[in-house]
């Protein structure tokens, strides 16, 4: 779950592990990043895409371009209202529009993980 | 003028004509020839047998001689019409057809754009027709006023106002989503674990928090908004102490959470009292504080020094970030700006505009000093003493 508020971070984090999923939460693509490459290895990346530091646009690239991630899906989590073509631009699986119920973390978890 | 008049000998135009004591009609040719908007005359055949010079400047013509004679259509031939969706003009609608077949008051806004330019001009177009005792002599007179400010203004109006909508909608979404997030969260702890009141009383404050950064941000819109109009804002002004108010917003922002910049707070002065309007200031100083932050990189230092100085208290924020291009400079104070290298960083740029509005209204300023790369900083300058512009009778900074 890569999002910068801390408050929906801890929310959307808090509601994943309440699903049952493991999540691990980063503020922006540079933690991120670093929480992949010590490691941890997620079946989706929920991401926001304006964040300070390493945005979600430079973070979707980084990991298209490095073969270890490529096929990771992204779900874009965002409050733009032109979210689907920012989703489509990036590639992302799918895109979640801020506010949303939270049981969609767990379907989207769910429709990208049963692989 | 005069040559349509003697090409019909003894039939005068049933149009009103000046008094032959006054001799002004003499000067008639001189008058049609002055006039800002473009003037045709068009017989049945829809032969141009008069145009003043405004129209053949708008035909892209050099002189009213180059035009007279020509046909209509091969005027018009030279450029594509367009109605006001952008679509092509449907010919029929044309004001002069409408008046050779008896509308009264014919009138079309038409878009000209000539083959082969960008820049396209709208006009009124207004067609009469000017009846004769022949009615094979019967005239139709266009006239063709240009709206090309109006339009592009109104344009803008529309366009800016599309913009504070979809950003005004955008920035609720994200204390909204934290008010619904904290409330499933709630609801589901009450099933899961119903005896957890401590984490279901932290949600509820957290719903509580959320719910008033969305109030300051509907009280900002509201105040943007009556700024724009030029409408008074509600100020409410009281005694303040500017050191205490913004070293209350430096702890705030340096208590957030996952906040690694490193605040720092000089004041020459123990307090510096004046009247202002603590809830507005209190959000342009959050404003320019948050700005420091998300445009420095986290780990580097944001300086806030306070004085006084001719009859005003002064802040500076001063950060180490990206900084602000000379160009961007003169742009960032106005609505909805974002810097070219600001992509990617939270935030909708109705900051700096409402700021400025809101300082102005206090008889303050907001002014910028930024080096691409090594930083920026904002300074905020109020008067100590009420200005006459102060109270928000009057909007020193419209928008």
């Amino acid at each position: 779950m890569v999002e910068d508020d801390p408050s929906l971070r801890e929310i959307y984090a808090s509601a994943l592990r309440s699903f049952g999923h493991d999540v691990r939460t980063a503020s922006d693509g540079t933690a991120a990043l670093a929480t992949l490459n010590n490691g941890w290895r997620p079946c989706v990346v929920f991401l926001d895409l304006r964040m300070p530091g390493m945005d979600g646009w430079e973070l979707s690239r980084r990991l298209r371009e490095d073969e270890r991630w490529s096929a990771l899906p992204v779900v874009v989590v965002a409050a733009h209202f032109r979210i689907d073509q920012e989703a489509a631009e990036i590639g992302a699986v799918a895109w979640l529009q801020k506010p949303f119920d939270l049981a969609r973390l767990d379907q989207e978890t769910r429709a990208q993980c049963q692989t | 003028m005069s040559d349509l008049i003697e090409a019909d000998p003894g039939r005068a135009p049933s149009a009103p004509q000046a008094t032959p004591s006054s001799g002004i009609e003499s000067l008639l040719p001189a008058i049609v020839a002055a006039v800002a908007d473009g003037i045709t005359v068009l017989d049945r055949s829809g032969t141009v047998l008069f145009a003043n010079e405004a129209a053949a400047r708008m035909m892209g013509m050099d002189s009213a001689s180059a035009v007279i004679g020509q046909s209509s259509q091969s005027l018009t031939d030279a450029f594509e019409l367009l109605d006001d969706e952008g679509e092509a003009f449907d010919l029929a609608e044309m004001p002069d057809r409408r008046a050779w077949a008896g509308e009264p008051e014919p009138e079309a806004v038409i878009r000209f754009r000539r083959h082969g330019h960008k820049d396209d001009r709208w006009s009124l177009v207004r067609a009469r027709l000017l009846r004769r005792e022949r009615r094979e002599s019967d005239l139709v007179v266009t006239s063709f006023h240009d709206i090309t400010r109006l339009v592009l203004e109104a344009q803008d109006a529309v366009r800016v106002r599309d913009e504070f909508m979809a950003i005004a909608s955008h920035d609720m979404r994200t204390p909204l989503a934290a008010v619904r997030g904290y409330a499933q969260l709630a609801r589901r702890h009450l099933v899961d674990q119903p005896h957890d009141l401590e984490a279901i009383d932290r949600w509820l404050a957290d719903i509580d928090e959320s719910a008033g950064r969305l109030t300051g941000l509907v009280s900002e819109f509201m105040d943007i908004t009556l700024l724009h109009g030029g409408n008074p804002v509600p100020l409410q002004l009281q005694r303040l102490d500017l050191v205490e108010l913004v070293t209350e917003r430096v702890r705030e922002h340096q208590g957030s959470e996952g906040q690694t910049h490193m605040f720092g707070v000089s004041s020459d002065a123990s307090e510096i009292i004046g009247f202002w309007d603590p809830v507005r200031l209190g959000r342009v100083v959050d404003n320019v504080l948050g700005n420091a932050v998300k445009f420095s990189p986290g780990g580097t230092r944001v300086e806030v020094r306070l004085w006084t100085e001719d009859g005003c208290g002064c802040v500076a924020v001063e950060d180490e970030g990206i900084g602000i291009s000379e160009r961007d400079q003169e742009l960032i104070f106005g609505p909805m700006f974002r810097a070219s290298n600001a992509r990617g960083v939270a935030g909708t740029g109705l900051g700096l505009a409402g700021s400025r509005g809101i300082l102005g209204l206090m008889g303050g300023e907001i002014t910028v000093n930024s080096q691409l790369g090594k930083g920026s900083s904002f300074t905020i300058r109020l008067p100590l003493a009420p200005t006459a512009a102060a109270g928000g009778r009057e909007s020193s900074a419209r928008q």
